[in-house]
C-alpha cells in the first residue's frame, strides 16, 4: 500500500514537473548566461575600488574568451558554429581591449567603469541577433559550464 | 466519491474499479482545465458601439525564445512580459480603440497527455477588456494565421455589415528578436525547424492587409495597413523593408540592434487626442517618445526610425536588384550574415541619397569602435 503511494506521488509530480524540465533544456541557459554576466555587474557596481573593478571587469572577460576559444577549438562544433562563435569572440575581445586601453582604444576611465559593465551587459542582451541565434543549446552550455567550473 | 489513498489489497477487483476510476478522473483532469481557459470577459450587448472604434492595434509579442534581460539596478525582467504590460496599458487608455494582443510562448506539456496553449490573445475594446483566449499556434506556428483569425472574428468592423463603417487605422506591432532576410530556422524555442524570416514576417502582416470584404462586394481594392511597428534587432535593412513596404504606409524599425527593453510604444495612447490628419506627424512624435525611452535605459546603440515606404520606394528600386545580388552571394557563402553596417558607408549605395523617407533617430552607443558615430541613414546593410 505505502509503495502504491509512493509511486501515485512519483508521477503526479513528475507530471508536474516535465514543463519546467523541458524549458531547461533549451532557453534556459541563454538566460544562465545572462544571469552569470548580470551578477559580475552587481560585482564590480558594489566595489568601491576601481581596481578591483577593473580586475573583476579583466577577469570575466578573459574568462568568456578562454570559454569560446575552447569550446571552438571541440571537434564536434561546426564550420557555421565556429563562424559565429568567432564573431562573439571578436565583440569579446573588443571590449576587454576597450577596458584596457588596446588596439586604438581609448582606456576606459575609472569613473566609467559601472556604465561599462553596463555596457557589456547590455551588449550580451541585445534581441537575440544573428551571433545568438545560431549558437545550439550544447554549445552554449559548455560556455556556461566552463564559466561557471 | 472516490479514494486514491484507501485502497485495500485484498479484493483486487475493488483495487482495479478504483484504480480505474483514479486514472479516469486524472485523464479528464486536462479537459476540465483547458475548458476555463477561454474567457468572454463582457457579453457583445455590453460592448462599446463598433461604430466609435476610431483605430485598431495589433501586438504580436514573441515570447517563444530568451527574452530575459536585466536593469542597471541588477533586477530581471522577461522583455515579453513587460511589453505584455506596456500593451494592456495603452490598451486600456485607448477608449475609441480596439486592442488585439497576442502573446506567443513556448509551448510546453500538460499531464502527458495533451500540448498546453502556446498563445494567449487579449482584446480589448473602449478601453475594456472584452475576451480572454487561450490558443495554440503549434499548427502553424511562423504564419498568423491563428492570430488573424480571431482578429478577423473579433474585430468591431466586422459586426457593422459591408459599407456601414469607415475602415479604422490599423496598427501591426511585432516585438521578438531578430527576423533574418535568409534562413529562418531556430527563430522559435520550441519550433526550431520552422522558419521564420522576413518572408514568413510580411506573410503574416499581408493576412492584415488583404482584400477589404468589408468595403463591399466585388471590391478587390488592397487595404495596406496603415504602421507596422518593428521591435527586433536589424529591422531597417533593406531587404525587411523591401519586404514590408507594399503592405504597410508606415514602418517603424531600429536599423541597428536593439537592447531588450524593446521599443517602448505608449506613446500610441496620444492616439486619443490625435484628430486624424497628418499620420506621419503624429508617428514622429512617437518615434521621439520611443527613442527618449530607451536612450535612458541603455547603454548601447539606439536607432529607431520611421519609414514613410512611399518616398522610399524609388531608393528601395534603385538598390534591389545589386542588394539582391550580394543576398545571393553571401547566401553561397553559407548564409550566415556575419557583419551589419550602415549602408550609406557602401560606395554602391546612391552617395546621392539624401534621407527622403526616412526619420531616424540615432544615439551612438556609449562605448566601442562607434561611439563616435554621430549620425545613421536609417539603412543597415550586409557584408
Amino acid at each position: 500500500m505505502r509503495k502504491f503511494k509512493i509511486i501515485i506521488i512519483v508521477i503526479v509530480a513528475l507530471v508536474f514537473a516535465q514543463p519546467l524540465i523541458a524549458r531547461v533544456s533549451s532557453d534556459n541557459i541563454e538566460d544562465q548566461l545572462k544571469n552569470y554576466m548580470n551578477e559580475i555587474t552587481l560585482k564590480v557596481k558594489g566595489t568601491e575600488d576601481p581596481i578591483q573593478k577593473r580586475v573583476l571587469l579583466d577577469e570575466t572577460l578573459l574568462d568568456i574568451l578562454k570559454a569560446v576559444k575552447t569550446v571552438k577549438a571541440l571537434p564536434t562544433t561546426t564550420e557555421r558554429e565556429q563562424k559565429l562563435l568567432g564573431k562573439f569572440e571578436e565583440s569579446v575581445q573588443a571590449k576587454y581591449d576597450e577596458l584596457n586601453g588596446l588596439n586604438d582604444f581609448e582606456r576606459v576611465a575609472d569613473e566609467d567603469l559601472d556604465s561599462f559593465t553596463d555596457y557589456v551587459l547590455q551588449d550580451l542582451e541585445q534581441a537575440r541577433n544573428y551571433v545568438t541565434m545560431g549558437l545550439g543549446v550544447f554549445i552554449l552550455l559548455i560556455i556556461l559550464i566552463i564559466l561557471i567550473a | 466519491m472516490f479514494d486514491c489513498a484507501g485502497l485495500r489489497i485484498g479484493d483486487s477487483r475493488v483495487v482495479l474499479k478504483k484504480l480505474l476510476r483514479c486514472v479516469g478522473v486524472l485523464s479528464l483532469m486536462p479537459l476540465i482545465l483547458i475548458s476555463c481557459q477561454a474567457t468572454s470577459v463582457h457579453r457583445e450587448e455590453e460592448l462599446p458601439p463598433p461604430a466609435g472604434i476610431r483605430y485598431q492595434l495589433v501586438y504580436i509579442i514573441h515570447g517563444d525564445g530568451s527574452y530575459l534581460f536585466h536593469t542597471a539596478d541588477g533586477e530581471s525582467h522577461y522583455a515579453d512580459r513587460r511589453v505584455l504590460n506596456q500593451a494592456f496599458r495603452t490598451a486600456a487608455a485607448l477608449n475609441s480603440g480596439e486592442v488585439f494582443i497576442f502573446h506567443q510562448k513556448p509551448r510546453g506539456r500538460f499531464l502527458f497527455f495533451t500540448q498546453s496553449r502556446d498563445g494567449k490573445f487579449y482584446h480589448y475594446r473602449g478601453g475594456e477588456i472584452m475576451n480572454k483566449i487561450s490558443y495554440r499556434r503549434r499548427h502553424t506556428p511562423s504564419l498568423w494565421d491563428e492570430e488573424y483569425a480571431y482578429f478577423r472574428h473579433y474585430r468591431a468592423d466586422n459586426r457593422t455589415g459591408p459599407g456601414t463603417v469607415e475602415k479604422p487605422l490599423l496598427i501591426i506591432l511585432f516585438y521578438g528578436h531578430q527576423v533574418f532576410e535568409t534562413d529562418g530556422t531556430e527563430y522559435h524555442g520550441s519550433y526550431p525547424d520552422e522558419p521564420f524570416s522576413t518572408r514568413e514576417l510580411a506573410d503574416s502582416i499581408s493576412l492584415f492587409a488583404a482584400p477589404d470584404e468589408s468595403i463591399g462586394a466585388g471590391c478587390v481594392e488592397r487595404a495596406p495597413v496603415d504602421l507596422v511597428v518593428l521591435s527586433t534587432c536589424m529591422g531597417g535593412t533593406v531587404g525587411t523593408l523591401k519586404a514590408l513596404a507594399p503592405l504597410s504606409h508606415f514602418v517603424i524599425a531600429s536599423p541597428e540592434s536593439l537592447h531588450l527593453s524593446h521599443m517602448d510604444m505608449s506613446g500610441l495612447h496620444r492616439l486619443e487626442a490625435w484628430n486624424g490628419n497628418d499620420l506621419q506627424s503624429f508617428l514622429t512624435e512617437v518615434v521621439w517618445h520611443t527613442f527618449t525611452e530607451l536612450t535612458h535605459l541603455t547603454s548601447t546603440v539606439v536607432s529607431i526610425a520611421l519609414y514613410n515606404t512611399a518616398m522610399v520606394a524609388p531608393l528601395l528600386d534603385s538598390i534591389s536588384n545589386q542588394y539582391d545580388e550580394k543576398l545571393r552571394n553571401l547566401e553561397l557563402d553559407e548564409g550566415i550574415p556575419l557583419e551589419y553596417y550602415d549602408c550609406i558607408e557602401d560606395p554602391l549605395f546612391p552617395q546621392e541619397y539624401g534621407g527622403e523617407g526616412v526619420f531616424i533617430l540615432y544615439r551612438p552607443p556609449l562605448f566601442g569602435r562607434d561611439k563616435n558615430k554621430i549620425s545613421h541613414s536609417g539603412w543597415e546593410c550586409w557584408k
